[in-house]
Order: structure tokens, then C-alpha cells, then sequence
């Protein structure tokens, strides 16, 4: 049985490569479009990691991660987040929100892959 | 690139082109005073996802440009750079050289040359405000960029509590020790770890760590189990363990700190060689109190990791994703006072088939109607599906509707660039920009527009010194605007310029052979002389309107689209073109009238009534021509017969025909002679164009409900002046 | 309907049209129709004899004699219609009678003669392919070898010729 993963990306290329490059990889993926989308499909997918984006309109990535982890059942659901930004506040805010780990754009396959088998068992 | 990697650019790009116009949008916004954090918002995440995607696509250039641009629109967001208007203008430049970027990472445009424009975007960040603003505030201490692209690399004290995300490498300051000079082969690494108790929050898993240095090729030697607490003090949620693994020293050091990326603060990580002399290395410290030696593995180490984790690839995937059958679902970029919108991306080709399918529809609707026995057709059945089906293709036919607002969106930029290279100055002024207009039509005014825009600028607008002589404002302006009246949308582009010379326009069309030199013409005639083909004012054929064939390509799409181009022209105050569109391109209510037997359709919103002349009704003028008389006043007459070239009876008689009286922009009211009326009817038009070309006189083309093909007439080509459709109709 | 076939070959499709045999490519070949008589267009040419519905498309129909330069063909009951794809537009063309679909070798193309024909560009090169015995007859052969004279559809392409204005 393959792992599911919900990405989370206000870009469609973004959400398309990722798919493609992570169902190459044997993972089954569930897609969102902003943070509101996101949390909803939580509830549908129940998937095994989230990857979620920063920017994006109406409910951006940390309060997606914020609202996921306030759900008892997702607290130990790991969560990554797949974003262009790297400064230091901006991991350590997604830290105190919950995320699980940091993965800086444009990413490389394999990393990905080690991230995601990193937190994901 | 592989196919699918291909479509997904493409729909990045697809991106690209929504991004760029919200930005542009914003900045303009900007430039007119809306500083909103929504405003400024939007524009910033449009740029940042523009560099997100160029990264993943590999396009540098644009990449490196975009970061830069997004770090300054970072600044403006977080209130950190004030957007004064001078740092907004600098902003709508560095937009256009995006734009550019964007044009070249797609191919279609040579890469910008931006050195110009990075220098300036770093001068605002650097100073931190607006760059012409000299004295005001002491100019802060230039701050070095935070955003450079420094990787960020931080060797981390294993005792403070840091946030081990991303790059840093963790582990003591390692160039102390090098691999001692022993023959060849790298001593092993050993690896220390204790997680803290926080590392199984947030879904953190510490022996996922361990599986991955097994992958590497270590092996744990060690499992400190020290801090392990009796069973009832057992907290879930808390780690206990600690492991020592030792790696082979092939594995690249960077391979195994990555492993460690995600490890939760106040985690205790060693990574070290193996044997180097024992003075070297720091002594292993861990976060329970008691130091005990490294013990033989009190509990069984965990199981090589048997987890079948597939190849990991490069970005080349298996199965293509056909992309047009995913509709995103997206919500639309919320400007800083609207509602966001639900709205949901649609494959055009799959609109129009749509469109096609309710066509047919109205049309077998008509049919069965026809069939049904006058009784029959009055159940409520009948009108009951008529209703539907009108509900559908209303319905169908507003997705089609979109804002013209798209077919505008290149103009300011254009203007941007033609004030620049003519020297002109040119303020544009827009309205009806919400003109809900049928998609075709938008796509198909792009290129006429552009072609209006230039010139107006370039023969409309006069340059600076003769403006201000001729005591106008040195600006020029060019209003731009759309306005739907009936079944006919307006576009039209205005200039305060100098007007038509109708002189020269008169000299240039003799001396090209296009009109005879004793020719007499009207105003209105000389103008649309300019959308002849081969035909050019300009002294010097400019770059930016070429040679007149500007005009001409505009008149024919125009055509094309079943519309016209009118022009009206002040001597010294400024020209107007109009382009006059059909709302639809798809469906028209028309009546199906009959000309020698051949049947065509009349769009019946031009329809005011129909008479059956009585004998004398219809009498012939001095000039050529026929007037009917009707209520008093006179108007003109066109047998269609005569128009069409087709064989009337000789001395058709006017009371064995009728006479349907239409309302038209150009000539008022006039009277269209046809043999006979069969039936009103709803058409789907097909375009002649599609497989033709568009001939004047006709509106399209339709095929009724038995297979056969009926023409659409365009009443404006009609009922113009006799003389000009004849020409043009000669068969 | 194009099988496969080895490069440097290509199917083409003969018919004739008064006292001439020609070809063209099978690939752009639509659809065969029989004739039927099209709804004529105001203000074109004489070569466009209007426009016909063909499955909900509204298509030209070219007189393939006059458009060649020669007086129109009469239409009798074996005339057909070569629905064709010229350059994305669709076209029919009116033709007297459709003979066969042949294979024949780039290599066997041999340079257009000397044809009277309105417009010598029309014509691509000039072939010579065996009849099958029995075949659909060409006037005037007893089976043997055929001449085919090769259409350029692109040079036949309708393109409306610049009027000048008003």
C-alpha cells in the first residue's frame, strides 16, 4: 500500500510537478489549491504527510499547518513545507506552528524523496 | 524536456500570463494610489510564484531577475520600503523587463538585457526607500541584502537550542579534523544522536534517522537506553533513546548531517571520524545527566531497513497526465476589496463543443416543433423544452462571456514602450473595461487594438512642440473604451491628436492608383481610405506601424468577425476609430428570408417591420435608386436580388415582394427587398473564415435543419452606399 | 487513413478531370463525397461554386477545371467531390471521377511537363504508376502504365486576392 501525500500549492504547475515527480516515486498524491482547500481534503484524504506551500491567498501555509495540528488526530501527522522562501524566521514560524521539516524550492527529486522518507516511515 | 514535463511548463506559463496581469493590474493600482497591503499583496505573490515555477523549470535568468524584483516587493509588503511614487515606477519598469523574461524563457523573445534595471531594484533596497528621495530621514546604514543568495550555512552548538531546519549542517566544528594521513581509505564516522523529548511532536519520527543512515551504509553500534524512565512515568509522547551508529567513511559527510535536517531543537547530534587521536575529539555529551561509555546494545538494534523504497528518479515521471482534463479548482486572486470569486479554468475546445451541442439542439428543438400538429404544439411540453433549452444556451453562452478588460491589458505597456521610442508623451484613459464580450470576440481584437493603439500614437498624437503650439497639453491622450448597445458592442480608441489630414490621405490614395485623381469623395470616404490596402501617411514608413497594412488587416478582422470599423476625424482635435462588434459570434435570431429561391438569414435584432408594398409604395429617385414611402417619410430601398447579383424576375414588381425595414448605424433606416419570408428562426453562425474568407455582405454562414446551407446577410455592408458594395460584390 | 508505409513512399490518390489523370496526397485527404450542388457564394471568383455542409462545417467547393484554367467540367453521375485539408482550412474540389489509391516512390517523381494549365505551379512533378487490371478505367488506356500528374494542394489553397477598397 502506497503512502498518500496532500500537496498543497496555489500554482497548478507546481502541484503538477510535484505529482509527477512524487508518484514516480511510488507515492499517491492528493492535491489542494489554497490553505482553506487543504484543510478540507485533510479530512477527506487523511494522508499519511502534507506538504504544504507558503504563499498562497485567503489561508496561507501556516495557518494551514496551525489548523491541521489544533486536530487531535493530526498531531502526528508530518508535515512539510515546500516553499522558495528559506529565511530563518520564516522556519522558525513554521516550526512553532508545527511543521515537521523545511524544504527549500526549486527542490531536487532524490532530496525530496530522503526528505519525505525522513519524516514519513 | 519529456512530454509531460512539457505540458506542465505550459501550464506554468498559462500561470505566468494570469500572474503578470495581476501584477500589472496591482501596480498600476499602485501608480494611482491604492497602497493596500491586498494590493500590494497580490502583486508580491504573483511575482513570487512567477520565481517559484521559473526555478523549478530552470529558466535562471528569469529566476534570478524575479528574486530580486520579489525581495523588493517583499520590503514594500512588510511595510519596510515605503511605496512612494518613485519607487513605484521603478517597480512598473521592472515589471515590464519581467514580463520580458517571461516572453524569452517561452521562446518567443530575445532574454532582456537587465543589469540596468537589477542596479536600480538594488539601489532601493539598499537605501530602503524611495531612490530620488535625497534629503528627508539620514539615510538609514545600508543594510547588506538579507536576501542575497548565500547559502545559508551555519555551523550549530550542540548544546543551544537551535532550529535545525534546512541547510545547516550540524556537528562540531569539523575542519579540526581531517582524515589522518593513513593510507588512502577515510576512517568511518561515527554518529551520535539523542533527540530531545520534543522529537516526536509535530509528526517527527527519530528512527526514520536511523533507517536513513542505514542506508547509507551504517550500522548502529550503540542504543543508550539510560534515560528510559520506569513504565508508569512512560510519557507517549517523549523520546527516551539515544543511538550511536558508526558510517563508513566513503559516505560524504553532507550525505549524513542532511539525514538530521528535520531533527527537532535541543537535539544532540555528533558527527565525527572515527580514531583520529582521542585529545581531538570533543568529549560526547548527551541530555540526561549520566555519561556512560558506549555499552554493547543492550536492546536488539532495529532491523536493517527492509522498507522497498522505490528508486528515487530524476524529474522524468511514467504516465503522462492529460492536461486537459484537469480542471483546476482555484479561487481567484482576491484584489483588496472583492469578494474572491469561485471560478474553475475550462479547455476552450471543450466550450465551444459545448456551445456547438446547444446549437444543435435549438435546431432539432425547431424541427420537432415544425413537426408537431398545431394542437399539438400548444401543450406545455413544447414551450416548457423551448424554455430549457433557451436556459441552457443562455447559460452557455455567458461562459463564453468574459470582461473585456483581457483584450485591453496589453495597451498600457504598448504605450509605455511606443512614449519611449516615439518621444511622445500619451496618458490613456480607459472605460467599460467590464464590457462583458463573447471570448472569440476578445481573442480576435488583440491584434486590430494594437494596431489602433500604434497608430494613434504614431499619426494621431502630435509630438510635444507642436501640441504645445498649438496650445494643447503636452500629454496626449488616448481614450480607450467599450460600450455594448444592443446586439452590438463599441470599441472604440480616441486621440486628442491632430486629426486626419484628409489632403494628404486624399494625394497619397491618387498617387498609389487607389482612387482616380477627379474622384469625389465625403470626409467619411477619405477616411476609410486609410484602411486600404498598400496605403501609408507616414513620410518615413515608421518600425511601429509598418505600412499602413496596419489599417487594412484591422478593417478585415474586424470583417471577419461580422463587425466593421467606423472612423470619425476633427481637423485639429483628434480621430476616433470605432471597431462595432457583434455581442456573439455564436448564435443570432434571424428571419429566413428567400431570394430567387436561395434562402438567407436576417438578423432579426436590425428587424423594425416588414410592409408588403402597395402598388406605387416603392418609387425610383433621380439618382439611382428606390425610395418606399412609408408614414410620411422616404426611405431607401435595396433590392437584395440586385445586391446578390441573382436573377430576379425583370421588373420584379415590388407588391409581389416585401420590404423589411431595418435599422442600420451608417444609414439609418432602410428598406431590403426580398422575394419572400419563410420563418424566424435561432441559427448557430458559422464562420465563413473558418474555412474561407470573409466575403463583404455576409455575416457567416448557417446550416438549417434539413443540411442546407442558408448565408447570414450583414445588413451595415447592405444598405451602404450603393456604388462601394457593388465593387466589392462583383462577381 | 494513412498505414503505414516506408519513407521515401507515399499514397496518393488518383482521379481524373477532363482528359487528365491527377494525384494527391493521400494525407490530406478528407473525405470522398458525391456531388452535390453547393450553395452559391455572392462576390467570388468562378472557381468557388459555393459552400456545402459537410458534417456541420461549412466548406468551400472549388471547380477544379476552372480553377486550373480550364472551362468547368460537367457534372455527371460519377463526378465527385475531394474533400481535402489545406493548411488547416477544409476545401472540396470538384473532380470528374475518382480512380485508385496508389504507392508510389519519391524516387519515381519526375519534374512537371509541360501541361496547359492556368497556373503551372499547381503541379508538383509528374508520376507513372501501373493500373490494376480492371481498374476503375481512364479514358483512352488499356491498362499499362499511367501518367499522373501530381498536385501542389498548397499552391491550390484559396486565398482571397486584395481588392482595393471602395
Amino acid at each position: 500500500m502506497s503512502k498518500t501525500i496532500l500537496t498543497v500549492d496555489d500554482s497548478a504547475s507546481m502541484r503538477m510537478l510535484l505529482k509527477a515527480s512524487l508518484t514516480a516515486q511510488g507515492y499517491t498524491i492528493e492535491t489542494a489549491n489554497d490553505g482553506r482547500h487543504g484543510l478540507e481534503r485533510m479530512d477527506e484524504v487523511k494522508p499519511d504527510l502534507l506538504i504544504t506551500d507558503i504563499n498562497m491567498p485567503e489561508m496561507d501555509g501556516f495557518e494551514l499547518i496551525e489548523a491541521v495540528r489544533a486536530r487531535h488526530e493530526w498531531r502526528g501527522t508530518p508535515i512539510l513545507v515546500l516553499s522558495t522562501e528559506f529565511s530563518d524566521e520564516k522556519k522558525a514560524r513554521a516550526r512553532s506552528a508545527g511543521a515537521t521539516g523545511w524544504i527549500t524550492k526549486p527542490f531536487d527529486a532524490t532530496k525530496l524523496g530522503a526528505a519525505i522518507r525522513r519524516v514519513c516511515p | 524536456m519529456s512530454d509531460e514535463l512539457d505540458d506542465i511548463q505550459a501550464i506554468f506559463f498559462e500561470e505566468c500570463t494570469e500572474g503578470l496581469a495581476t501584477a500589472e493590474a496591482g501596480l498600476s493600482a499602485m501608480d494611482a494610489g491604492d497602497v493596500s497591503p491586498g494590493t500590494i499583496a497580490g502583486v508580491f505573490r504573483a511575482v513570487h510564484s512567477i520565481k517559484g515555477g521559473a526555478g523549478a523549470f530552470g529558466h535562471t535568468a528569469l529566476t534570478a531577475f524575479a528574486h530580486r524584483f520579489e525581495n523588493l516587493m517583499d520590503e514594500v509588503r512588510a511595510d519596510r520600503i515605503k511605496p512612494t511614487p518613485g519607487v513605484t515606477r521603478v517597480m512598473l519598469a521592472a515589471f515590464d523587463v519581467l514580463s520580458d523574461h517571461v516572453a524569452a524563457a517561452q521562446g518567443t523573445a530575445p532574454v532582456p538585457a537587465d543589469a540596468q534595471m537589477l542596479d536600480a531594484l538594488e539601489a532601493i533596497l539598499k537605501a530602503g526607500g524611495a531612490p530620488d528621495a535625497a534629503p528627508a530621514p539620514a539615510p538609514p546604514e545600508p543594510e547588506p541584502d538579507p536576501f542575497g543568495f548565500e547559502p545559508v550555512a551555519v555551523a550549530i552548538d550542540p548544546l543551544e537550542e537551535l532550529d535545525p531546519f534546512g541547510f545547516e549542517p550540524v556537528g562540531v566544528a569539523l575542519e579540526e579534523l581531517d582524515a589522518s594521513p593513513d593510507a588512502g581509505e577515510p576512517r568511518p564516522w561515527t554518529v551520535t544522536f539523542v533527540p530531545s523529548d520534543a522529537a516526536l511532536a509535530h509528526g517527527g519520527e527519530p528512527v526514520l534517522i536511523v533507517r536513513e543512515l542505514e542506508l547509507l551504509g551504517g550500522e548502529v553500534t550503540a542504543v543508550d537506553l539510560s534515560g528510559l524512565p520506569p513504565l508508569r512515568d512512560l510519557e507517549p509522547e517523549h523520546c527516551y533513546f539515544g543511538w550511536t551508529l558508526s558510517v563508513p567513511g566513503s559516505v560524504e559527510e553532507s550525505a549524513i548531517s542532511d539525514c538530521f535536517d528535520f531533527l527537532a531543537p535541543s537535539s544532540i547530534v555528533e558527527i565525527a571520524r572515527e580514531a583520529a587521536p582521542v585529545a581531538d575529539l570533543p568529549p560526547v555529551e548527551w541530555a540526561t545527566a549520566a555519561p556512560p561509555p558506549p555499552e554493547p546494545p543492550v536492546a536488539p538494534p532495529p532491523p536493517p531497513a527492509v522498507a522497498t523504497t522505490p528508486e528515487p528518479q530524476a524529474l522524468v515521471a511514467a504516465a503522462p497526465v492529460p492536461v486537459a482534463d484537469a480542471p483546476a479548482l482555484r479561487a481567484a486572486p482576491a484584489a483588496s476589496a472583492e469578494p474572491a470569486a469561485q471560478t474553475i479554468r475550462v479547455d476552450l475546445v471543450k466550450l465551444d463543443m459545448l456551445l456547438n451541442l446547444v446549437g444543435e439542439l435549438v435546431i432539432r428543438g425547431s424541427i420537432l416543433a415544425d413537426r408537431l400538429s398545431p394542437k399539438d404544439q400548444e401543450r406545455v411540453e413544447l414551450p416548457q423544452l423551448s424554455r430549457l433549452t433557451r436556459e441552457i444556451q443562455d447559460t452557455v453562452m455567458s461562459l463564453r462571456a468574459q470582461p473585456i478588460k483581457q483584450a485591453f491589458s496589453r495597451v498600457p505597456r504598448m504605450l509605455r514602450d511606443l512614449s519611449v521610442e516615439t518621444g511622445k508623451q500619451v496618458v490613456l484613459e480607459t472605460s467599460g473595461e467590464t464590457t462583458e464580450v463573447d471570448k472569440g470576440v476578445i481573442e480576435k481584437i488583440g491584434d486590430p487594438l494594437t494596431h489602433m493603439i500604434r497608430n494613434a500614437v504614431d499619426h494621431g498624437i502630435e509630438s510635444v512642440d507642436r501640441r504645445l503650439a498649438a496650445g494643447k497639453p503636452a500629454e496626449g491622450t488616448i481614450r480607450l473604451s467599450a460600450e455594448q448597445k444592443g446586439a452590438r458592442i463599441f470599441v472604440r480608441v480616441s486621440d486628442d491628436g491632430g486629426g486626419i489630414d484628409r489632403a494628404r490621405v486624399r494625394g497619397k490614395a491618387v498617387e498609389k492608383g487607389i482612387i482616380p485623381a477627379d474622384a469625389v469623395l465625403t470626409d467619411e470616404e477619405i477616411d476609410q481610405l486609410i484602411c486600404a490596402p498598400g496605403f501609408s501617411t507616414a513620410e518615413t514608413i515608421s518600425n511601429i506601424s509598418g505600412r499602413g497594412v496596419g489599417m487594412d488587416v484591422v478593417r478585415s478582422n474586424v470583417e471577419a468577425l461580422g463587425g466593421r470599423v467606423e472612423i470619425s476625424s476633427v481637423p485639429g482635435k483628434g480621430t476616433t476609430f470605432t471597431m462595432v462588434l457583434p455581442l456573439t459570434l455564436a448564435i443570432l435570431e434571424g428571419m429566413i428570408v428567400r431570394l430567387s429561391g436561395q434562402r438567407f438569414v436576417l438578423p432579426l435584432a436590425n428587424v423594425i417591420e416588414t410592409v408588403q408594398p402597395e402598388p406605387g409604395q416603392v418609387k425610383p429617385t433621380t439618382t439611382t435608386g428606390e425610395v418606399i414611402e412609408l408614414r410620411g417619410s422616404y426611405l431607401p430601398v435595396r433590392r437584395l436580388n440586385d445586391t446578390f447579383g441573382l436573377p430576379a424576375n425583370d421588373g420584379q414588381r415590388p407588391e409581389d415582394s416585401l420590404v423589411i425595414i431595418v435599422e442600420s448605424e451608417s444609414a439609418g433606416h432602410v428598406g431590403l427587398m426580398v422575394d419572400t419570408i419563410d420563418d424566424r428562426r435561432e441559427v448557430v453562425i458559422k464562420s465563413l473564415d473558418q474555412n474561407l474568407y470573409p466575403i463583404r455582405g455576409l455575416g457567416g454562414a448557417t446550416i438549417l435543419g434539413d443540411g442546407s446551407i442558408a448565408l447570414i446577410l450583414d445588413i451595415e455592408a447592405l444598405v451602404a452606399p450603393a456604388s462601394r458594395l457593388q465593387k466589392g460584390l462583383a462577381a | 487513413m494513412t498505414t503505414g508505409h516506408e519513407l521515401g513512399e507515399r499514397k496518393i490518390v488518383t482521379f481524373s478531370l477532363g482528359e487528365q489523370i491527377f494525384g494527391i496526397e493521400m494525407s490530406a485527404l478528407i473525405e470522398i463525397r458525391e456531388w452535390d450542388e453547393p450553395t452559391p457564394l455572392p462576390g467570388v471568383p468562378g472557381y468557388i461554386k459555393g459552400v456545402t455542409n459537410l458534417r456541420g462545417t461549412v466548406v468551400p467547393v472549388v471547380g477544379l477545371a476552372e480553377r486550373l484554367g480550364w472551362p468547368a467540367s460537367r457534372v455527371h453521375a460519377r463526378s465527385c467531390i475531394l474533400v481535402v485539408n489545406l493548411a488547416g482550412k477544409q476545401a472540396g474540389f470538384l473532380v470528374d471521377e475518382v480512380a485508385d489509391i496508389v504507392l508510389i516512390k519519391d524516387s519515381d517523381i519526375r519534374p512537371a511537363p509541360d501541361v496547359e494549365i492556368g497556373e503551372p505551379n499547381v503541379i508538383k512533378g509528374l508520376v507513372k504508376t501501373a493500373t490494376r487490371e480492371g481498374g476503375a478505367g481512364t479514358p483512352g488506356s488499356t491498362g499499362g502504365d499511367i501518367m499522373v500528374l501530381l498536385l501542389d494542394l498548397e499552391a491550390l489553397g484559396i486565398t482571397r486576392t486584395l481588392d482595393l477598397a471602395a
